[in-house]
């Protein structure tokens, strides 16, 4: 009896005697590898356990047991390679760095293989990039990758003159070689960056069960239904060879990041230092002076674009990622799910790339677990059993957008209720609208996944995306409809560097406000100050009531009752009103890190003004959420003791 | 721990120390750790920081916090005169600046010649490697990765693996 048998049996049981019934049955193999099930059943059967989690214990099983195969086919063989001693580290590095980009693209044609078979294009891609890898490593003396690509590109000559059909098999083990090929780039990289280290690279699983594979492989898909037309699978050779010319015409050149990084801060400080003498110049009033002086501003912020537009790099890869980790996501899960990519060419901030790509991960693996019901509970809905994940960006108004939406079983409000207050992560006598109560599942500690699993659930979740996006400016969104939807929407900024600042000026300090945040300015005569509790203060503008911040007393300094200006921001539905001596004007600035410094929740960075002084960047959200804990504590906003 | 010590007695490694006064005493710093010495210039206070965190400056386009050394090491805090400066310190590619009353000179000190502070059970020995005499000087060796680094480097730490 094997693991599929058994699939099968539970995936008849109906009634609780169905369920003994299997109990029985495998209690009689008495295989002791069976034990995880029939515990899990036994749970199912007291109840504690829902039977859809027995089939995510069989899952586990298959994968361990793939593993195993893996493993104990490797032992018979040697563990370990040589890099010649005498190799060109430099070489090297720029192999690794083009074998990566070869990689990378082999796998986004294959998982396009996968949905089309008969796809040319992209079986010829594959080729070429392990054709590439070989070609390379052969000729700088890594022959372990060389006879590995030799394998791979074997079975892939095959597939592309039609004697063999691209089977979902074939699949896997392409991809798995193509696993094999980074652990080895990685693993390479490594040593040859370390002076001291003995050139001996591990052999990765796999290496050799799958040439063994590909040996084998028309055995392989003997017993698959094959569904390809053959004759189609043949290649035209003319065509293969335009396309591999074309590809290595690609005119760029590799740069080193950090050289890149300084060029950009070099061309921000040049601007910075170009408009104080362009200040002294025009001060100067000579008219020859102040042309030149004029032209070299166009020059500066040319450069300043350019420099801005180098950071700004495609996300194409970052989607690619998603592509395969929904793939085996989805196998994993034993679920039928479509990921379907969208603008793959919008471009954002090089720094960015990192943490949305990790946001992305989350979300993507939270949709897949989640979100997208079993194929059994799509087919009762009379829903598609196979899920639909949409991946969108795309440009809107100044910022880059990340849509995550799939046609899940939505966002259930009752249960996220019930969970918070259970949880006690909320008062459940406050009365929440329906976009507070979505926003709970940004809470730290919240997880409403009965089981544990090892793809999501682990109860740091959303909480970790949210704080992400906040720390990038972005704001995050939900949309869903139970039984239908759950979409979440990420809103960034174009990029980190250049912020639209309002300057204000708090006692004899300068801070800037970001000005996507201001809401309206007013001043004391447009409303009505209050006060409550000789403490608080109110300001009533055109029918709202305002809680009212004064930046001097947040900010500890002297606290004279200066009637300044309103500062209205807002964040979400609650607004607040933060109150400066004076307001000096815009500006766009350079906002930088604090590095070295204790992070205070209203600061957002610093940033360098016109006159070569440092300026605060107020974060006038963490302001709010700062006065939303303390006042929520003892209805005081604690200000000088922070 | 005292066999490293045995080691460098034998070896008698030799370092490049710069030196400073605070008030009347004479403090001494790795040279390796500092990455240059500039003036005094104009400071802009961060709200919601401690009181040895003065605030930062614009260091050739970079902001860097600057601490008053003074306070941190509880003595008074620090009053700008001609000679104040600011020593521009560098560990862990954290750059901060530290506020000293007078730069001295740079001077080399072999490591026997520095008494191990931690005997000295009557100093403050957080920030202190320890006592070197040298030339009929006493200098305050202090480590300068305590300094700068301390709790708020781990809090600051902490958050951004959280955000990870």
């Amino acid at each position: 009896m094997d693991l599929q048998e058994i699939t099968a049996l539970i995936n008849d049981i109906k009634t609780k005697q169905d369920l003994e019934k299997v109990i029985n049955i495998l209690k009689s193999t008495d295989n002791h590898q069976y034990n995880k099930i029939l515990d899990s059943l036994i749970k199912a059967k007291e109840g504690s356990l829902d039977i859809k989690d027995v089939f995510r214990v069989i899952d586990e099983l298959n994968w361990q047991s793939l593993n195993d195969n893996v493993k104990s086919n490797e032992q018979q063989y040697s563990i370990s390679f040589e890099i010649p001693k005498d190799s060109d580290r430099e070489l090297i590095k720029d192999f690794i760095i083009e074998s990566r980009e070869n990689i990378q693209n082999a796998e986004e044609a294959i998982i396009k293989l996968e949905s089309n078979p008969n796809d040319k294009e992209s079986i010829n891609k594959v080729f070429r990039c392990f054709h590439t890898i070989k070609g390379t490593s052969s000729f700088i003396g890594l022959s372990f990758i060389s006879e590995f690509s030799h394998h791979v590109e074997n079975l892939l000559s095959k597939i592309r003159e039609g004697k063999i059909p691209f089977t979902k098999k074939l699949g896997d083990i392409s991809l798995k070689s193509i696993d094999v090929v980074k652990f080895l780039l990685d693993d390479i990289e490594r040593i040859i960056s370390d002076e001291n280290n003995n050139y001996t690279v591990k052999k990765p699983d796999g290496y050799d069960y799958i040439i063994e594979k590909i040996k084998k492989a028309d055995d392989l898909i003997k017993d698959e239904k094959v569904e390809t037309i053959q004759n189609e699978n043949k290649i035209d050779d003319n065509q293969f060879n335009k396309n591999y010319d074309e590809q290595s015409e690609d005119k760029t050149i590799r740069v080193k990041i950090e050289k890149l990084d300084r060029l950009i801060d070099t061309i921000g400080e040049m601007s910075i230092t170009f408009s104080m003498i362009f200040q002294k110049i025009e001060e100067s009033k000579n008219h020859e002076m102040i042309k030149k002086a004029h032209q070299l501003e166009k020059i500066v912020r040319e450069l300043q674009e350019l420099g801005m537009s180098l950071r700004m790099v495609p996300i194409k890869n970052m989607f690619n990622k998603m592509q395969r980790l929904a793939r085996d996501l989805s196998r994993k899960m034993n679920k039928e799910i479509i990921l379907k990519v969208s603008g793959e060419d919008t471009e954002i901030d090089r720094n960015m790339i990192n943490s949305v790509e990790e946001m992305l991960v989350h979300m993507l693996r939270n949709s897949i677990d989640h979100g997208i019901e079993s194929k059994e509970e799509r087919i009762n809905k009379g829903k598609d059993p196979k899920g639909t994940i949409n991946l969108r960006a795309y440009n809107a108004d100044g910022n880059v957008i990340f849509e995550i939406e799939d046609d899940g079983r939505g966002l259930n409000k009752e249960k996220i209720l019930k969970k918070a207050i259970e949880k006690n992560l909320i008062d459940p006598n406050i009365q929440l609208n329906e976009n507070d109560i979505y926003d709970l599942i940004f809470l730290p500690g919240f997880s409403t996944a009965e089981k544990i699993s090892d793809i999501s659930g682990r109860g740091v979740g959303m909480d970790v995306v949210k704080k992400g996006v906040e720390a990038l400016r972005g704001k995050i969104e939900i949309k869903t409809q139970e039984g239908k939807f759950t979409l979440f929407r990420l809103k960034f900024p174009l990029t980190m560097a250049v912020t639209d600042g309002m300057l204000v000026k708090v006692d004899d300090d300068i801070y800037v406000i970001p000005v996507n945040a201001v809401n309206i300015l007013a001043k004391k005569e447009e409303g009505k100050l209050y006060s409550i509790n000789s403490k608080d203060e109110v300001f009533h503008l055109r029918g709202e009531v305002l809680p009212v911040f004064r930046m001097r007393k947040i900010f500890s300094k002297e606290n004279k009752n200066i009637d300044g200006i309103f500062v209205i921001v807002k964040d979400k539905e609650r607004k607040i009103a933060l109150m400066v001596d004076d307001v000096i004007g815009k500006q766009q600035v350079v906002a930088k890190p604090l590095t070295g410094i204790k992070n205070f929740p209203g600061i957002l960075g610093g940033c360098i003004l016109g006159d070569g002084r440092v300026a605060v960047i107020i974060d006038p959200q963490g302001i709010i959420k700062f006065y939303k804990e303390n006042f929520k504590k003892e209805n005081v906003f604690v200000t000088s003791n922070v | 721990m005292q066999t490293t010590q045995e080691n460098k007695k034998d070896t008698k490694r030799i370092s490049k120390y710069l030196t400073f006064f605070l008030d009347k005493e004479e403090y001494g710093i790795e040279i390796l750790k500092v990455q240059e010495i500039i003036g005094i210039m104009p400071i802009t206070t961060v709200p919601g920081m401690p009181a040895y965190i003065k605030g930062v400056i614009n260091l050739r386009g970079r902001i860097i916090p600057v601490i008053d050394l003074r306070l941190k090491l509880s003595m008074e805090g620090a009053k700008f005169t001609d000679e104040t400066c600011f020593i521009v310190v560098r560990s862990k590619n954290v750059s901060v600046g530290i506020i000293i009353d007078r730069v001295s000179e740079v001077v080399d000190i072999s490591s026997d010649e520095i008494e191990d502070s931690s005997t000295l059970s009557l100093i403050n020995s957080e920030y202190i490697t320890g006592i070197s005499k040298n030339n009929g000087k006493v200098r305050i060796i202090l480590d300068i990765d305590k300094i700068i680094s301390n709790d708020d480097e781990k809090k600051l730490k902490k958050i951004s693996e959280e955000v990870k």
